[in-house]
């Protein structure tokens, strides 16, 4: 063999390590464009302050599981040798799609942080947080009608279901039952569902005024509601988890931890409990949930135009379910006794405390004297219990657990 | 890609927002009849704690 030939054997040798170990020499257009996505979502949560504490590790879980050969959401399972799987890869698989706890656990420590006070005294607002409810059926019909304009882009009744309950504006939901009826698309919808409450400022304002008169937005509440007993308190987790899981079984998951949560706090005997719940509890499974859902987005899919549409319908679902809620509120506002601000209504989205503070502060904006945040967090909590029994419902539909 | 079966998409459209609304009306009525209890076993606890405070006044 001559000089050459060694010589060619060896840079084919180097070659061929530097394509197996190096990440520059298997990087392809779609990692790169999520990679660029997680980066815009770590952007947006520093810079803009944009749902941080969710935005930050979806980023990251972005950016490491699309990095070429990390193995990181590399799934246990047959064929893995013990240590093979990935640390994303495990949360994935125990976290998500296997045993889906995270959630649930997420809506317990929500629920050790929810001060059910402002829907105790008004219960009335438990209305609008099932109107605000309707943008989930909006989108779960327009998924299905994709596929009659375009029928490769169609979605299944299971993926419509997905899809429409990105309207609830919550993120546990959008979770949990993405990840029992379609965990393929599980990464974009609870993407889109955290990036839609993130920019609830943005979306909101726009569809409330263009439903509102400015006399109405103006209308003028009385700030104080009524003191809510420590008894009421703690009744009312007990009561309404008995109702909702009486009648739809399968919310159980979610409206039972929810108000389990809620107990928790309200009971006052279990102190040390609820501020784990309300603290330690909720923020381990905040990282791994977001690190989870961050490493779900599939890179091969982003290129796919049903990923632009899961994204174009949940926005759909979202603005449907603001204007259902303002839509309900005007309604609610002709047969009240006391002047009714139909602003409310858009504060029955789930987006917890957000909706409630861009109401507060468009009330404020047109009438000084108004202070509408107690009113709105009203209906703002109802819409997490709305949103989570229109969850149960879908997967009563499909699931037997 | 199987053809959408409108009929059941319409019903379970319809099914979820009976309950929804359903869940939620029970919930709005179970919490406001709750309210009124409390509302008035507060009333006559304070009216109570008024009759014995005048009852003690008029004692002494």
């Amino acid at each position: 063999m001559s000089f050459m030939d060694h010589l060619i054997t060896y840079h084919d040798g180097v070659l061929k390590i530097l394509n197996v170990q190096v990440g520059f020499g298997n990087m392809d257009l779609p990692h790169l464009i999520m990679i660029l996505v997680g980066l815009g979502f770590i952007f947006l949560a520093i810079k803009k302050e944009w749902e941080p504490y969710e935005l930050l590790p979806i980023g990251a879980g972005m950016i490491l599981a699309n990095l070429p050969l990390t193995g990181l959401t590399t799934l246990p399972g047959p064929g893995i040798p013990d240590g093979g799987a990935g640390v994303l890869g495990i949360i994935l698989k125990y976290g998500l799609y296997t045993w889906t706890i995270l959630p649930q656990f997420i809506f317990f420590g929500i629920g050790a942080l929810t001060d059910f006070s402002p829907l105790i005294a008004n219960p009335r607002a438990f209305l609008l947080g099932a109107a605000a409810q309707i943008g989930i059926y909006c989108a779960f019909l327009g998924a299905l009608a994709v596929g009659l304009l375009v029928p490769e882009w169609g979605f299944t009744l299971k993926e419509a279901c997905s899809i429409g309950i990105i309207g609830g504006a919550d993120g546990p939901t959008t979770i949990y039952t993405t990840g029992l009826l379609a965990p393929d698309i599980m990464g974009i919808t609870a993407t889109a569902a955290y990036s839609y409450m993130a920019m609830v400022a943005i979306i909101q304002p726009p569809i409330i005024k263009a439903l509102t008169s400015k006399a109405e937005r103006e209308t003028y509440m009385k700030p104080m509601i009524r003191p809510v007993s420590r008894m009421e308190r703690i009744l009312f987790p007990i009561m309404a988890m008995l109702i909702i899981i009486l009648i739809i079984p399968k919310s159980a998951p979610l409206v039972g931890f929810l108000l389990l949560g809620n107990l928790f706090r309200e009971s006052g005997v279990v102190e040390r409990l609820s501020q784990t719940a309300q603290n330690e509890l909720i923020n381990i499974i905040t990282i791994l949930l977001m690190l989870g859902i961050g490493a779900s987005m599939p890179a091969d899919r982003v290129m796919d135009p049903q990923t632009l549409l899961v994204l174009g319908l949940g926005l759909l679902a979202f603005c449907m379910g603001t204007a259902g809620g303002v839509i309900f509120g005007k309604i609610m506002s002709k047969f009240s006794k006391e002047p009714f601000n139909p602003m409310l209504g858009a504060a029955g989205v789930s987006a917890v405390p957000m909706s409630a503070r861009i109401v507060h502060h468009m009330g404020q904006q047109e009438n000084k004297r108004n202070f509408l945040l107690m009113h709105a967090m009203g209906p703002n909590v109802a819409g997490v219990i709305g949103s989570a029994v229109a969850g149960g419902y879908f997967l009563g539909l499909f699931i037997n657990f | 890609m199987e053809p959408v079966n409108w009929g059941e998409a319409f019903r379970i459209v319809g099914g979820g927002l009976v309950v929804v609304f359903l869940i939620m009306s029970i919930l709005a009525a179970c919490t406001h009849f709750m309210g009124k209890i409390f509302i008035n076993i507060e009333a006559k606890k304070k009216a109570a704690a008024k009759q014995a405070q005048a009852k003690e006044e008029a004692a002494s």
